[in-house]
């Protein structure tokens, strides 16, 4: 796939302790395409997890080597690491993440805290994303004062506010019921539709993973078919 | 971004009051104590009032004479046969004093005792020193030479003994001794140690005159400098005017040890036992105090660090998603240190309010006399220093400790 948006190319990853030694993934070759919306499959403990925090630059791999828009990762230091995820990564997590001291809208600006923008900017940029999943009314509310559904709406307009090219979320449904699950799921598919960002979800529910247009299987580390 | 560090500074600060309360009280006592004593220091040796130009002379005002063999020694303020014979012959100086240490004084006025300090100058104490005059004028060289029963009081031992009007000619005995008064001038706190008296009369008034005839004891001697430029040449010269130091009997004394110092050697002399050294150990002094400050602050500070280290290690979930989000670690790290010097300055704050108010209590207590400690910019200054200083000591090993964790843990909350 010549336009592939992520690629894996032989990942591993291995966690070593003095006595024990865990492999957590083995052998991983993936490719996503750009504008792509995948969502990966497998038990828990099977290294779901760690493959998205291996392609959102959150870990490093033992083995192999992360391509991400068609320049390798490899040896990157700590900055640019962290560079690449503000400007290309938008992280959607299970228990949401959202900074409880923090308002929706500072949580919402947090990505852009570490661009050079002016702050009217950001609010700006904060506001608009907030729109987009409509929760415009509840900017200057506390993460706490905020429905698990609301709250998470809130998480993925933060990830969305930089306008990152991936989108990586992590059982993003996992904490809400059906009805409010359906709701983050639109927005997802909305943005995955609309903005053409390449989403790469992981998930449990087979429903949701069946709205993807690919499901990839995870067991015991490695990618099955 | 930083409003963002501000408003999450803020709510940690709430987030456990007690722990925030016992944290910002060891700030603000730590640096309240240390601004006190900055503050004293400063106004001691930077004094205002009559030893305003402090900066331009040095000060004779210890005497050491060691025996031949080294065995005995004799430790005390010059006496007036001293300052004759060694000092008064100098050339250097644009102006030299000498005058007595304060004596006790009283006076019996409508039956009532009052304790004064008394103090004997010659007519240049008052060329130096610049008094200010509420009226009359200062004592005259001509006064000190014709034995003149003239003195000036300070506004307090007017106050108190006449009530507040003139008294210019008016009489006033002391010690048995009857003085018409012919100046009154403002009151000089006790830290300006010179400059400092109730009543100051003629050397010549001394009942007795075996001062003349003394060696050790009982005076000290200002040598002004025609520019701050020549205070080396001075001290020198008065180091070789000492070489030629005879005692009127050899056998007893031989050698003679003493230098003409600013006020802050003087001090750390007479603190690091320097008597008898060229050097005044005022390098050492000053080493000495630093080190002391920054091992007073290091207590509450190790305690600063224990807190915050708990404190951000109960963030890993903030910081994994700053990180996740794009913050670098540098970044963290400087968000953590700013943190913590609004933590810092707030206390710091307090500190200083407390500073001013226990300068305040000194003031108004009878502790020091006529003490007017201030807090100036200079002060302000040291203490925002102490401030920074402190909070940058304590924040930044919980930073750098934070800054070290991986992203992926973090958000697990490791």
């Amino acid at each position: 796939m010549n336009d592939a948006m992520i690629e894996l190319k032989s990942i591993g990853k291995t966690y070593r302790t003095d006595k024990i030694e865990t492999v957590a993934l083995n052998d991983i070759d993936l490719q996503i395409g750009r504008g792509e919306m995948v969502s990966i499959m497998g038990p828990s403990g099977c290294g779901k997890s760690t493959l998205l925090n291996m392609i959102g630059l959150l870990d490093e791999p033992t083995e192999g080597e992360l391509v991400l828009e068609g320049r390798a990762i490899r040896g990157e230091g700590e900055k640019r690491r962290a560079e690449l995820r503000n400007r290309s990564i938008g992280f959607v997590f299970q228990s949401f993440h959202l900074i409880p001291d923090l308002s929706v809208v500072d949580n919402v600006e947090i990505p852009l805290l570490y661009r050079k923008l002016p702050g009217s900017e950001r609010r700006r940029m904060a506001l608009e994303a907030l729109e987009r999943v409509g929760l415009s009314s509840r900017v200057d509310h506390f993460p706490t004062q905020l429905s698990g559904g609301q709250q998470q709406r809130v998480a993925i307009a933060r990830a969305i506010v930089g306008k990152p090219k991936i989108l990586l979320a992590d059982e993003p449904t996992g904490n809400l019921d059906s009805h409010m699950g359906d709701e983050i799921m639109a927005i997802i598919e909305g943005l995955n539709r609309f903005d053409d960002t390449t989403i790469v979800m992981v998930t449990h529910d087979q429903e949701k993973a069946d709205r993807t247009q690919r499901i990839v299987r995870i067991f015991d580390g490695r990618v099955v078919h | 971004m930083f409003r963002n560090y501000l408003v999450t500074a803020y709510k940690v600060l709430l987030r456990r009051k007690f722990f925030s309360f016992v944290n910002l009280f060891g700030i603000a006592l730590t640096l309240g104590v240390l601004t006190t004593v900055v503050a004293m220091l400063d106004n001691y040796l930077y004094p205002g009032g009559a030893e305003s130009n402090s900066g331009r002379y040095l000060e004779v005002s210890s005497l050491v004479l060691v025996s031949e063999d080294g065995h005995s020694n004799w430790s005390d303020n010059p006496g007036f046969r001293f300052m004759q014979e060694y000092v008064l012959p100098m050339k250097t100086p644009e102006r030299i004093t000498v005058f007595s240490s304060v004596v006790a004084g009283t006076s019996f006025v409508n039956g009532q005792k009052h304790e004064l300090a008394l103090k004997r100058t010659d007519g240049n104490y008052w060329k130096i020193l610049t008094f200010r005059f509420i009226e009359g004028s200062p004592l005259t060289e001509e006064d000190n030479e014709s034995g003149r029963f003239v003195a000036v009081i300070n506004r307090n031992t007017r106050d108190r003994i006449f009530g507040e009007r003139p008294v210019l000619g008016e009489r006033l005995k002391v010690n048995g001794q009857t003085f018409e008064i012919v100046g009154v001038v403002e009151n000089e706190p006790q830290m300006n140690i010179h400059a400092y008296a109730d009543v100051w009369v003629p050397i010549s008034t001394d009942p007795s005159s075996t001062y003349r005839s003394q060696m050790m004891s009982g005076f000290d001697a200002l040598l002004l400098a025609k520019s701050r430029a020549d205070l080396d040449a001075i001290r020198k010269e008065f180091h070789e005017a000492l070489l030629s130091f005879e005692y009127e009997d050899p056998t007893q004394f031989a050698t003679a040890y003493g230098a003409a110092d600013t006020k802050l050697e003087a001090l750390a002399r007479g603190l690091t036992n320097s008597q008898q050294s060229y050097d005044s150990g005022a390098s050492v002094f000053v080493t000495t105090l630093i080190a002391a400050m920054v091992v007073f602050m290091l207590l509450p500070t190790i305690n600063l660090v224990n807190l915050n280290t708990s404190r951000i290690l109960e963030r890993a979930s903030e910081i994994g998603v700053r990180k996740a989000f794009g913050a670098s670690s540098r970044t963290l790290v400087g968000q953590f240190i700013v943190e913590n010097l609004v933590l810092t300055l707030v206390g710091g704050l307090v500190g200083f309010v407390l500073a001013v108010l226990l300068l305040d209590l000194v003031t108004t207590s009878d502790l020091l006399k006529y003490s007017a400690l201030r807090i100036n910019v200079r002060i302000f200054g040291i203490a925002l220093l102490l401030i920074g200083f402190f909070g940058v000591l304590s924040g930044a090993y919980p930073a750098w400790r934070m800054s070290r964790m991986q992203p992926v843990d973090a958000l697990r909350g490791a």
